[in-house]
């Protein structure tokens, strides 16, 4: 199960919401890595369209980032839900699921606005001995004060009263108090949601042994990475195509293939590591260009279906109405200044080490160091002994020289990557000449490469970065690998530093503190600090999280700035 | 009549029970197979000479890639004369040459009755080549100090005939391997400042050494005695 705790509930379209997600184990209310995924839905509640975002899981089960808002969504609530794929199998039982409200940057507030009923648990009883499991407030929050003024500095102490023996890893916000905002929602407190969760899942396990088989297995976990998976069909058939195989590259320096064989279904998958995060794939049929033309590939969203949702109509009063319109003021304030605040980007990993898929070449050709020639017709005619190049106009082939019975693999084609992207339609590269080309890279030898049969490599790269056209429509799919980014928070104004309290760059910011990992260590002083913004309000101090032990932690208070 | 109809009855609905559980994404043979790492190689025209092999099994390996990655369940067999690792194409006679670039680490399980032989691609300075090469050296023990074997099978170029050869190889904590024949003099110079503890440990257990096996034997009961870390 997962919980969410976020920076914010109200946000302005072209702004993100900052996010800390904690995935547990059902069964120990402990924290859990088993899957490496999860995603994050917001979901139009009338249009029903969705939009899908992507995040990594930390080895200790968490994972923090920004959730980008688009400009184009109109003022309204939305369903925000949270879920690794596996969790995809119990829809709606193990997804989290919690509404956020955003206002059009650009449009004026409407008068009324449809609201997402969430249901509530009838019945929050809790199977645990525990006392401090179910009570909130199981952290002690120290204010130096209740009032401050604006730009001034605020220090608070937390200490963790559930357990006192290991380190808890909290979430904490202090934002804009809204009066949208229902603090008893179960949803959004750790403590009231986990617990509930937990039970309700064991309660299904229970029921699932009284009945074997009905445990659902149509999305697997991604213990491992993300699963890319899609569907292979005959274009005029619309049947699917078994035993074909897919490849996915990267347009890179160092050629990066992987390849999927399709099932009965024509289904294919794809594990990603890390390495391919936020990248352009391209998707392609393995095949001639005949046979390529045919084929259609799509790929699986891995979206939840939100089709049952209840909506009430809510005509905004005055309080709400002026809370929505300064919110769009003070990020259009914001919006000016903030190209100025620098991201605090700690958490970022190392580069990944990145090795060609076929190892080293057996040969290099630089056509620069021979007579200009123009076109790879005569390139390969003239100065790349070993392979033959042969360009008609219904027919193509490229064949490379094996090194063992230097002999052509006369009726098979060499994989010939551009760019280190796979090219079957061997005529569009005879356009390239040696003003082009930068090098070619030879493998000469058949290889195995699991299943796949190589009759040799050519690999070209050309001077620019130019990726083969790929004009063949559907049958090459191109997707940008996207993933958020484990950023922690946008900085904040330090205004103990000279000059900055009377700076006149205005600070508008609702949020005033967040910080998705903080650690409640015992026996040492746990203290935030933070600086108030020239926004005069009440504002929510809210504190999420889980010891190591399992217990679920939240607290929640108010300060007032004037 | 009617028992043969009631299991037809029977085979068919657990037919249907089955395929409706392959529908499943996480059921699927063919994906789950997809999801796997794959070996490269460079195929061989012909089978190669038995002689080349110092195993007659094909035994199942895992695999370890330089940036991570795992490959297991495929068949490998080490060959001597090539010094590299042949990999059998299951379900066909196809031998490949495993292309070893990215390989670290690779693991045989020739079964229950000799366990696993684990090998290691580490640079060696051979006393015979100008340069430092990547070989695959068999780990014979891992510890503080390590013992690897380069094992080889050559062709008398007289006789068409092939014989096996070995070299042994020490390492020491972190520091690089040197060659290392069977002998306690040998082991002890190797051992460089734990010389002493080494020979004291030696008399008292009473080792002698004179084959790999013996070495084997001291170099694991040096590492359960002396604290190489000091």
């Amino acid at each position: 199960m997962v919980f969410v705790n976020l920076d914010k509930n109200v946000i302005v379209s072209g702004e993100s919401v900052f996010f800390k997600a904690y995935l547990v184990n059902s069964n120990t209310i402990s924290p859990d890595s088993h899957s490496r995924i999860l995603y994050f839905q917001i979901t139009d509640p009338v249009t029903k369209n969705n939009l899908v975002f992507r995040s990594d899981i930390n080895k200790n089960g968490t994972s923090y980032g920004e959730i980008p808002i688009p400009d184009t969504l109109s003022t309204g609530f939305y369903l925000l839900t949270a879920y690794t794929n596996y969790m995809r199998n119990f829809n709606p039982g193990q997804v989290y699921t919690t509404r956020i409200l955003v206002i059009n940057q650009a449009r004026n507030i409407p008068d009324e606005l449809n609201t997402i009923v969430l249901t509530k648990p009838s019945d929050l009883t809790f199977k645990t001995s525990d006392p401090l499991i179910s009570k909130s407030n199981n952290i002690d929050i120290s204010l130096d004060r209740k009032i401050y003024g604006t730009r001034e500095k605020v220090t608070i102490g937390l200490k963790n009263l559930a357990d006192t023996l290991s380190i808890s890893d909290v979430s904490i916000t202090v934002t804009r108090k809204n009066p949208f905002d229902d603090p008893g929602s179960f949803e959004t407190n750790i403590c009231s949601y986990l617990p509930y969760i937990a039970n309700k899942i064991q309660a299904g396990k229970d029921q699932s042994k009284l009945n074997p088989g009905t445990i659902p297995c149509k999305y697997p976990k991604e213990d491992k990475g993300y699963i890319v998976s899609g569907n292979m069909i005959d274009k005029t058939s619309k049947k699917p195509i078994s035993n074909a195989f897919v490849l996915l590259s990267v347009p890179d320096s160092i050629a990066n293939l992987k390849y999927a064989v399709t099932d009965s279904l024509g289904k294919f998958c794809f594990l990603l590591e890390k390495k391919y995060n936020n990248r352009q794939l391209i998707l392609q049929p393995k095949d001639s260009p005949v046979v390529v033309e045919n084929t259609t590939i799509s790929l699986e969203e891995k979206a939840i279906d939100q089709d049952k949702l209840t909506l009430q109509n809510v005509i905004l009063d005055s309080a709400g109405s002026d809370f929505l319109i300064t919110c769009q003021q003070t990020a259009m304030i914001h919006k000016i200044y903030a190209s100025k605040i620098p991201k605090d980007t700690l958490g970022k990993e190392k580069p990944i080490q990145e090795y060609c898929f076929f190892g080293k070449p057996d040969e290099i050709i630089r056509p620069s160091e021979f007579l200009e020639m123009p076109n790879l017709e005569d390139i390969v005619a003239n100065i790349v002994r070993n392979a033959k190049y042969k360009v008609t106009e219904d027919h193509s082939s490229i064949l490379v020289l094996d090194e063992l019975s230097h002999q052509f693999w006369e009726g098979n084609n060499a994989l010939v990557l551009l760019n280190t992207i796979p090219v079957f339609d061997y005529g569009v590269l005879n356009s390239l000449g040696s003003r082009q080309i930068q090098r070619i890279e030879l493998k000469t030898k058949r290889m195995y490469y699991g299943d796949l049969e190589i009759y040799g490599i050519i690999s070209i790269f050309t001077k620019e970065n130019y990726i083969p056209a790929l004009e063949l429509e559907n049958q090459v799919v191109s997707f940008p690998n996207e993933v958020l980014v484990p950023v922690k928070s946008n900085q904040f104004p330090d205004y103990s530093l000279a000059g900055q309290k009377n700076s006149k760059i205005p600070d508008f910011r609702q949020t005033l503190y967040w910080d998705p990992e903080f650690e409640i260590k015992n026996r040492t002083k746990n203290t935030i600090e933070f600086y108030t913004s020239d926004l005069k309000t009440s504002y929510d101090i809210v504190i999420q999280g889980i010891t190591q032990n399992g217990i679920p932690l939240s607290a929640r208070t108010t300060i007032e700035v004037r | 009549m009617i028992k043969s109809v009631l299991i037809l009855c029977l085979v068919f609905s657990l037919s249907v029970r089955l395929m409706g559980q392959q529908s499943y994404g996480c059921e699927n043979k063919a994906l789950t197979k997809s999801l796997e790492e794959k070996l490269l190689g460079y195929a061989v025209g012909q089978p190669l000479d038995e002689k080349q092999f110092f195993s007659d099994d094909w035994s199942e390996a895992i695999v370890t890639l330089a940036d991570g990655r795992i490959i297991t369940g495929e068949l490998l067999r080490y060959n001597g004369f090539l010094e590299k690792f042949i990999w059998l194409k299951k379900g066909t006679n196809q031998q490949i040459i495993l292309n070893d670039e990215l390989v670290v680490r690779v693991d045989l399980n020739s079964g229950k009755s000799t366990g696993t032989s684990n090998f290691e691609r580490i640079k060696v300075k051979r006393w015979y080549d100008t340069d430092s090469v990547f070989v695959f050296l068999e780990v014979l023990t891992e510890g503080p100090v390590s013992l690897y074997a380069e094992r080889k099978i050559a062709d008398s170029q007289s006789s068409n005939e092939y014989f096996s050869d070995y070299l042994l190889y020490i390492k020491i904590n972190n520091n690089p391997l040197s060659a290392i024949k069977p002998r306690k003099r040998d082991l002890l110079a190797a051992l460089g400042t734990y010389k002493d503890e080494g020979k004291l440990a030696l008399k008292k257990a009473k080792l002698s050494i004179s084959k790999e096996s013996d070495l084997i034997r001291a170099i694991k009961y040096l590492n359960k005695t002396i604290d190489f870390k000091k």
